[in-house]
C-alpha cells in the first residue's frame, strides 16, 4: 500500500534484521519518471497501429493480417507496460534504525539491493536538490547523503523523491539521533563551547583491539 | 498474397504469441517471487494489467488458429 508516495509500513519485515530495529522512512519515486515512460508508450502504441491499419486499407491486404499485426503490437505494449508499472513499484528506499537501502527488483531481468549499515558510517551530510521550475512545480527532487567511512567518502542518492525537504529533514533528524545512539567519534565538534574539538574517547591501544574490558 | 505465405505469417504470429504467453507466466511469476522477498503486495490495479498481458496472447493465440484453420 502506498499514499503520496510513501509506502505505509505493514508488511516490511523482511527488511528488519533483529527485533529492536524500526523503520523511519519507506519511500519509492515520484510517479513523474512512470508517467513520463506511460506518455511515450501509449500514445506511440496508438500511433503505430493507426499507421498499420491505414497502410493495411492503403493496399488493400488482408483484414486477417492488419488484425494478427495489431495483436502484436498491443501484446508488446501491454508487456512494455506492465514491466515499467512493476519496476517503479518494486523501486524502493528504506531506512531504517540499523540501515539504509535501495531495493529494486526488477523480476525477470535484475535485482539490486545497495545497503548502508549505520553503526559502520557517519554521516555528515543530508544534502536536498530540486532543480529546475518543474521540479520545483511536482515537488520532486533528490537527497543526497554523504557518508564518512574510515576508508573513504560516499554518497547514497534517494534520486527523484516526492517531497525532498519533508523527506530530507526527516531523514536529518533520524540520522543525528542515531549517530548519538551509535556513538560519538573520538573527536568532535562542539556547538557552544570554548573548544575547537573535544575529547571523547581514547581509541588506542584498548578499542582497537577489542579489549574494552581490559587485557586478558 | 497466396494461400502459402499467408500460412506462413500465421505460423510466424503463432509462436510469437506463444513466446510473449510464456513470457507473461513466467513474470507474473516472477512478481510474486518479488512481493514475498520485499514483503509488499502489487495494487489491484496492477494486478489487473498483469492479468491482462496472460490473456491477450491467449485470445490472440485463438484468433489466429481461428484464421489459419478457416481461411
Amino acid at each position: 500500500m502506498s499514499k503520496n508516495g510513501v509506502v505505509l509500513q505493514n508488511g516490511m519485515g523482511a527488511f528488519l534484521t533483529n527485533n529492536e530495529e524500526r523503520l523511519i522512512l519507506v519511500a519509492r519515486q515520484h510517479w513523474f519518471p512512470l508517467a513520463m515512460r506511460l506518455a511515450i508508450l501509449l500514445p506511440g502504441t496508438f500511433l503505430t497501429i493507426t499507421v498499420i491499419l491505414l497502410t493495411f486499407s492503403y493496399l488493400a491486404l488482408s483484414y486477417k493480417l492488419a488484425v494478427i499485426t495489431t495483436l502484436v503490437i498491443l501484446v508488446i505494449a501491454v508487456n512494455l507496460f506492465v514491466k515499467a508499472v512493476v519496476d517503479w513499484y518494486f523501486h524502493l528506499y528504506i531506512v531504517t534504525t540499523r540501515k539504509i537501502l535501495e531495493a529494486c527488483y526488477t523480476p525477470l531481468f535484475s535485482h539490486v539491493i545497495n545497503e548502508v549499515l549505520l553503526d559502520q558510517v557517519r554521516c555528515t551530510e543530508v544534502d536536498i536538490q530540486m532543480e529546475g521550475i518543474f521540479r520545483e512545480v511536482i515537488d520532486m527532487g533528490n537527497i543526497m547523503i554523504t557518508f564518512d567511512r574510515p576508508t573513504h567518502q560516499e554518497e547514497f542518492c534517494l534520486m527523484n523523491i516526492r517531497d525532498p525537504q519533508k523527506v530530507g529533514i526527516l531523514l536529518g533528524d533520524a540520522l543525528d539521533a542515531m549517530q548519538h545512539y551509535y556513538g560519538m567519534p573520538a573527536w568532535y565538534k562542539t556547538k557552544g563551547g570554548s573548544h575547537k574539538t573535544r575529547f571523547a574517547e581514547d581509541i588506542f591501544p584498548q578499542n582497537m583491539l577489542g579489549l574494552r574490558g581490559g587485557f586478558v | 498474397m497466396t494461400k502459402e505465405t499467408s500460412q506462413v505469417i500465421y505460423l510466424i504470429s503463432l509462436f510469437f504469441f506463444f513466446v510473449s504467453l510464456f513470457y507473461a507466466i513466467f513474470y507474473k511469476f516472477q512478481v510474486g517471487k518479488a512481493e514475498n522477498m520485499i514483503g509488499i503486495t502489487l495494487s489491484q490495479s496492477i494486478k489487473v494489467f498483469l492479468i491482462i498481458s496472460v490473456l491477450l496472447p491467449i485470445a490472440s493465440t485463438l484468433i489466429v488458429l481461428f484464421f489459419l484453420v478457416f481461411q
